[in-house]
């Protein structure tokens, strides 16, 4: 109709031809999801989530995307991958399905109250329950940041990791560590403490016991409860000497990494 | 422990549910990524923003049930946690984005990449000064070409109102990007 008309429409193509995501962005929005996704107690970033993708570099699943996780590749946990993505409510705490409606519920549910199927930690005072869980999850975010950042969580209060009759235990014990991520992330130390301690006395020889060592001293540290920390650490590397969060754990409360000196 | 030893991609069991979201992921990343750019996200920000809105998605797979179009659904999860993203980290380029972002070159000549992420760069700006109601449709309607009825889905309002922003969104972007282009005639 008019020459404006016709520059804009010109203008629009380009637009769309040069908005494509990368392959690089694929990739590691991908790896980042999985490592969100997996209740990864040292809560990866995109950069090492994308070096997982890469080291694997297998499909495009999120099933895939899983697997690095799970293997070991980031956190060694040592977990049947089998076990975990036989359904799809079992790896991935807190964010499928069911959950998810349970965790993105009313923003006043309080720990041990009966209508929270598990520790509702994460029913933060949220203006939007469809998105509620997102910004936590963003795996890009550092540790370092998120124990700065301003605590999303509702309350410090916690319960036992209560699982509802009917639960798969290995279901229950990936919500607890999903948890105990989030507080961590959020700098909620004492509240990641006692979602572990109460976990670990329900189940002492889950499946994610060495998941939950680890976390428990990271905890510790960031109580400034050094002391038990390093006694915790110990403990950790007499147990499990080979756990690739073995390092993590040596340098938790700002140890000189083993291999630098 | 080795992961490449592990090689368990072949070998794991495909959860139905895993597999549902995968395909939505495959098919859809890029609509959520362009859309959450279009409505705002900075760039340094995409990524994020990407994986929040499909760990939302992860979520709430179930719920959706095919109630509405599924990219109506998307957009309404890109819409969602644009504003969370633009809430935390505004554009900084925004107050200065007519100086920043100078009209496209050439579009069609040898140096068309470069000139495409120009225009990308300028048609941001340009939608940075429609308010979000007149992006939102602007962006489904001519962008995505997405019907009325399904734009009103997204948006969760009515067909009428798709036409009546939609009508004051294509006029406000034809008078900023007049406006633009005749500054940029004037100071040659």
């Amino acid at each position: 109709m008019t020459t404006t008309d016709d520059e804009i429409r010109d203008l629009l193509r380009a637009v769309r031809r040069a908005e494509r995501p990368s392959a690089g962005d694929r990739t590691a929005v991908r790896a980042g999801l999985a490592g969100a996704l997996v209740s990864s107690v040292a809560a990866p970033t995109l950069a090492t989530a994308a070096k997982a993708a890469a080291i694997t570099g297998k499909g495009s699943g999120l099933a895939t995307l899983l697997v690095p996780f799970l293997t070991g590749a980031v956190l060694g946990s040592g977990v049947s991958a089998g076990v975990f993505l036989t359904s799809r409510t079992s790896p991935v705490a807190g964010v499928s399905g069911a959950p998810a409606r349970a965790l993105s519920g009313p923003s006043t549910v309080k720990s041990g109250a009966s209508v929270a199927p598990v520790p509702v930690i994460s029913a933060a005072p949220a203006a939007d329950p469809l998105v509620a869980e997102a910004p936590a999850q963003a795996s890009a975010r550092a540790a370092s940041d998120s124990l700065e950042s301003p605590s999303r969580l509702g309350s410090d209060t916690t319960g036992a990791p209560a699982p509802r009759a009917g639960i798969d235990p290995l279901e229950a014990e990936s919500r607890s560590m999903a948890e105990v991520q989030r507080a961590l992330r959020d700098g909620r130390p004492a509240l990641a403490l006692s979602v572990l301690e109460a976990e670990e006395r329900a189940r002492p020889a889950g499946a994610l016991a060495e998941e939950r060592a680890a976390a428990r001293i990271f905890a510790l540290c960031a109580l400034e409860r050094r002391t038990d920390a390093e006694r915790a650490a110990s403990e950790f590397l007499r147990r499990f000497p080979r756990s690739p969060l073995a390092e993590r754990v040596r340098t938790s409360c700002g140890a000189v990494p083993s291999g630098s000196r | 422990m080795s992961a490449e030893s592990a090689s368990p991609g072949a070998a794991l069991p495909a959860a139905p549910g895993a597999l549902e979201f995968d395909a939505v992921y495959a098919e859809h990343f890029d609509f959520v990524w362009r859309n959450l750019r279009r409505l705002g996200v900075p760039d340094a920000s995409l990524r994020d923003a990407a994986q929040d809105v499909f760990l939302v998605v992860h979520r709430r797979l179930d719920d959706f049930e095919g109630r509405a179009e599924l990219r109506s659904w998307l957009f309404s999860i890109v819409k969602r946690v644009t504003l969370n993203h633009r809430r935390t980290q505004r554009r900084k380029e925004h107050a200065d984005a007519e100086e920043a972002h100078a009209l496209p070159g050439n579009l069609a000549g040898p140096e068309q990449s470069a000139a495409d992420s120009e225009a990308l760069r300028f048609f941001m700006s340009l939608l940075d000064e429609l308010d979000d109601e007149k992006r939102e449709v602007f962006v489904l309607a001519e962008l995505e070409e997405m019907s009325a009825t399904e734009i009103a889905s997204a948006l969760n309002c009515n067909v009428n109102t798709v036409y009546s922003r939609l009508r004051l969104a294509r006029e406000k972007l034809r008078t900023l990007y007049e406006r633009r282009r005749d500054r940029k005639r004037a100071l040659r």
